[in-house]
């Protein structure tokens, strides 16, 4: 689903992001990147959208190789995948059903799929009493269901989270995971990168360490550092 | 379909609505210039139409002496007419010319009263085969018994074309400094659109909408306020064919003016260079300022 063949990506100050990283994840697995701030996840994630290129290597996800992509492509490539962000990225002036159906909305979806699905979606992450409210009404862990439902409202076949759980306490993030777990569970491919060590120990599941670019671990159902 | 188009609709309002002052702005620079450049090419009509009507119907003037003889003023038409030069010959008589005279300058009191049959020259008006070769005429009449100057009205003409010329020279000149200034608008307004919208379109991207289906409603918004500003202009040009050419036509009968007719033939111009120019400007400002 997503493989990664010696990638090295280095930004335009010299600073080298990714070094030299191979990495293969399966369809439906469950992936925590973890690592310090600029070690190189969000990085990780950008090539995966094809929001940058890297500089050597080749990328491969959803059974399409990145490198030479026509820039027309790339929307289809990201139909493909969902993106939840730390800062959640809704629109105030959209209610929470306008927010999730904007995602079908803007690649061409009619509206009878639109008014079908974006229920079934607010369901899934248990927002359907908030259907009307505007994301300013909302606690953050009911702002960051949003987000996942629009990621995920086009069932997506892989999840990408960076820092979903960043800004919310801990037990607002335990329901945030409970949730990403419930969508790995319907067969999507699900990578998170994460400072979280508490949910990474608790999910034990498969663990890819980043340290300056380099990737320094690749563990199934690890812990978020060594011995944890 | 229906969700698309809704959706379009909707985001060039907002869009329109959000910078109303940009929008207006650039609303009026785009009328501005193009009601100028509108003029210009009425004016250019206008030239065309009159040189067309002039220029067939005087082509030289041969003013008679007071004291030709009869005999004199036949053999001149005689010779004339024997050069095998010349198309058709009128003779126009002192009385002739003041009626003329009294058509042309009606209700024009101050010309009128100066005006007297006895000072006003009788005349040949002559018409060429072929308009070029007014100099062998000239040359061969300018000494005839009785004539007393042979006058090319062409000339007389140019004199008006050329007034008219640069009149079409300055509004266009000035209509696009104008449309300049209107590029610049509309691409400064989808800057702060693009700014305004940033994070929409951000998701937009995320969520593997197509470069166009970004870029439609900021183009469509610039085209909008493009054609706008082009009727705009059209309606200018309208008023000011019903007020100022149809004031003139009912004083200035010797050539034909343009019509409402003609009017009608500029406005699809305009439009169209209306919402093109739009167009190409806010295309060339969404690939600085949107990054897709």
């Amino acid at each position: 689903m997503i493989r990664l063949d010696n990638v090295t990506k280095t930004y335009k100050n010299k600073v080298i992001a990714l070094r030299e990283i191979s990495v293969e994840i399966t369809k439906g697995e469950f992936v925590f990147l973890v690592g310090a701030s600029g070690s190189g996840k969000s990085t990780f994630i950008k090539l995966l959208l094809k929001d940058t290129d890297p500089d050597r290597g080749e990328v491969y996800v959803a059974g399409k190789r990145l490198k030479g992509m026509k820039s027309w492509r790339i929307p289809t490539l990201r139909r493909d995948l969902g993106c939840v962000f730390q800062d959640f990225k809704l629109l105030e002036n959209k209610t929470v059903t306008e927010n999730v159906g904007f995602a079908l909305e803007v690649i061409g979806k009619p509206r009878q799929t639109i008014v079908r699905t974006v229920p079934e979606v607010l369901e899934l992450v248990g927002l359907r009493h908030k259907a009307a409210a505007y994301p300013g009404e909302l606690s953050g862990g009911e702002q960051q269901r949003v987000s996942i439902a629009r990621a995920f409202v086009n069932r997506p076949r892989i999840l990408l989270c960076d820092e979903p759980t960043g800004n919310l306490d801990p037990t607002t993030s335990v329901g945030i995971m409970k949730l990403l777990d419930r969508i790995n569970r319907t067969g999507t491919t699900l990578v998170m990168a994460t400072h979280d060590q508490h949910i990474v120990d608790s999910m034990r599941r498969r663990v890819i360490e980043l340290d300056d670019g380099a990737l320094i671990r690749d563990q199934t159902r690890g812990v978020y550092g060594y011995g944890g | 379909m229906g969700a698309r188009w809704r959706y379009l609709a909707n985001e060039v309002g907002i869009g329109l609505r959000r910078n109303l002052l940009m929008t207006l702005a650039t609303v009026v620079t785009v009328t501005v210039s193009l009601a100028l450049l509108g003029a210009g090419m009425l004016v250019q009509l206008q030239v065309d139409k009159a040189q067309r009507v002039l220029y067939g119907e005087v082509e030289i003037s041969i003013f008679l002496l007071d004291g030709i003889s009869a005999d004199q003023r036949t053999s001149l038409e005689r010779d004339l007419s024997d050069t095998g030069l010349v198309q058709e010959i009128i003779y126009v008589s002192k009385e002739q010319a003041y009626r003329d005279v009294q058509e042309i300058f009606a209700g024009d009191e101050t010309i009128l009263e100066s005006v007297t049959p006895e000072i006003l020259p009788a005349s040949f008006r002559v018409k060429l085969d072929d308009p070029q070769q007014f100099e062998i005429v000239a040359s061969q009449f300018q000494a005839y018994p009785g004539v007393e100057e042979v006058v090319d009205q062409r000339e007389v003409l140019d004199k008006f074309f050329r007034i008219m010329n640069a009149l079409r020279n300055g509004a266009v000149a000035v209509a696009l400094l104008q449309l300049f200034a209107a590029a610049a608008l509309i691409s400064n307004t989808i800057r702060i659109t693009a700014f305004a919208r940033r994070e929409q379109t951000g998701i937009m991207k995320l969520v593997g909408a197509t470069n166009w289906y970004i870029r439609l409603p900021f183009i469509l918004e610039g085209i909008t306020a493009g054609t706008v500003g082009a009727l705009a202009a059209g309606g200018l040009l309208w008023l000011g064919e019903a007020t100022l050419v149809s004031r003139l036509k009912g004083e200035v009968n010797f050539i034909p003016f343009i019509t409402t007719a003609d009017v009608w033939r500029v406005i699809p111009v305009l439009v169209l260079l209306g919402a093109g120019l739009a167009a190409v400007a806010a295309f060339l400002s969404l690939r600085r300022f949107l990054d897709v």
